[in-house]
């Protein structure tokens, strides 16, 4: 009686406990693969983020993000990347003043204007690179490099502004701005960085371009400020919280592209260890 | 002798049943005047204060501050502000006036023209002391310096304690 209360015996039973340890084993197979590769991969795009090396809990640090997208007929239209709520970056020194730009330079999107369009450098939060597949109407496909560089934009509609500046570097040398903003984002997100990529009126009929890869060193420690004294100073990057959040740092990008497709894709950063353990 | 009796017993009753009236009148009469006596005795103050805080710890998106108070009431203030939310920060202030007691509010700020300044509401949640039992709301403004965390708050609204 007891055994066939207990279920010991039947076939099933045994098969469903043989399964147990194998489900588990599977789980951590799972588990291991997440926490090796951090990069998850869903459809046509690939989030990769990192800290600083030497990033410990609790201190300012540099966030690197990395997005890439597989090459497609629509090219990328706005791009996403969603924070943990934990990660201090209103909390952080960047973005003191704000890069006011005209609106209809997001509308050209192709400036000629100074270096960071002639905004502050106590704007700039983060710099990068960018790769972009420039199709043109002949079919033919020329990769061009950048530099980009992210400033804080104006407060519209109690909403913070971001402004990305394009630099080509090669083949091509053109100066590039876009808007963006700093959306609020649900839970266990804090917020997003937005980046609105329209089409360039002026090569409408000659050339696409379309975003390939974009990287984002925010609080990189390249960023230079200048304090009213004159001084200069590097800002104080992305704060980190002194205790990690359970599962680790999750991220989540997200773009949109010219034929209404989007893709979505998540990554987890590994908690980096407490101060004074290193 | 019968009649006696009954004179007196009709006399008792009348005693009983008068001073029966007379304890529920007065009781009456003392549950009604209780509650004038209380709301007599709470105070409305019209806030109208700065709060001059500096930076303490910054814990990723939450920073902790502490400071002093100038005008109505005037003390010391400690908060705690979280700043995960772009679109506004929600933080818990804990005044404690020079007078004694305490009155700790909430308060949701949003940007305000620029990622310096800020606007929003305050709520009292909770006091101790002589605002144990305090209520009041009202609006908050003020600036912050995003290179050192210093914040200048001012408040204004009503505090009725």
């Amino acid at each position: 009686m007891g055994s066939d209360r207990d279920g010991q015996g039947h076939p099933h039973v045994l098969a469903a406990r043989a399964a147990v340890p194998c489900a588990r084993a599977i789980a951590v197979a799972l588990a291991l693969l997440a926490s090796c590769s951090a990069n998850a991969v869903a459809g046509p795009i690939k989030l990769t983020a990192t800290f600083a090396r030497g990033a410990t809990l609790g201190a300012a640090t540099v966030l690197d993000a990395e997005l890439h997208v597989a090459p497609r007929r629509a090219p990328a239209t706005e791009v996403r990347v969603y924070y943990p709520a934990s990660l201090g970056i209103l909390s952080s020194g960047l973005g003191l003043v704000a890069c006011r730009r005209p609106a209809s330079d997001f509308v050209t999107v192709l400036i000629t204007a100074p270096r960071l369009g002639g905004c502050s450098p106590n704007a700039v939060m983060a710099d990068g690179s960018a790769r972009a597949d420039v199709q043109l109407s002949d079919g033919q496909v020329i990769r061009e490099f950048a530099t980009v560089a992210l400033l804080s934009g104006a407060v519209v509609n109690g909403r913070i502004g971001l402004v990305f500046f394009v630099e080509g570097v090669r083949p091509f040398g053109a100066r590039l701005v876009y808007a963006g903003e700093l959306r609020p984002a649900p839970a266990p997100f804090g917020g997003a960085l937005v980046a609105h990529l329209p089409a360039i009126p002026s090569l409408a009929g000659t050339a696409t371009v379309a975003l390939t890869d974009m990287r984002l060193a925010i609080g990189s420690h390249t960023i230079v400020y200048r304090a009213r004294t004159g001084k200069r100073y590097r800002p104080e990057g992305v704060a980190l919280p002194s205790r990690c959040p359970r599962g680790g740092f999750r991220f989540r990008g997200e773009v949109a592209f010219a034929d209404g497709a989007r893709a979505v894709a998540e990554t987890v950063v590994r908690c980096p260890p407490p101060a004074g353990s290193m | 002798m019968i009649k006696q009796g009954l004179r007196t017993w009709k006399a008792a009753w009348a005693v009983g049943i008068l001073v029966g009236t007379l304890a529920l009148w007065q009781a009456t009469v003392a549950s009604s005047a209780r509650p004038a006596a209380q709301t007599a005795k709470r105070s409305t103050l019209k806030v109208n204060a700065t709060a001059h805080l500096r930076l303490v710890k910054k814990d990723g998106s939450i920073l902790h501050e502490r400071g002093t108070v100038t005008g109505t009431p005037a003390g010391t203030v400690t908060a705690r502000f979280n700043v995960s939310n772009v679109a506004k920060t929600t933080g818990t202030m804990t005044f404690k006036p020079y007078g004694g007691g305490s009155i700790t509010v909430t308060a949701v700020v949003h940007p305000a023209g620029s990622v310096s300044k800020f606007a929003g509401n305050f709520a009292v949640r909770r006091g101790s002391g002589k605002y144990a039992r305090a209520v009041g709301s009202g609006t908050l403004s003020g600036s912050v310096n995003r290179r050192t965390w210093a914040v200048t708050a001012t408040a204004r609204g009503t505090l009725t304690y």
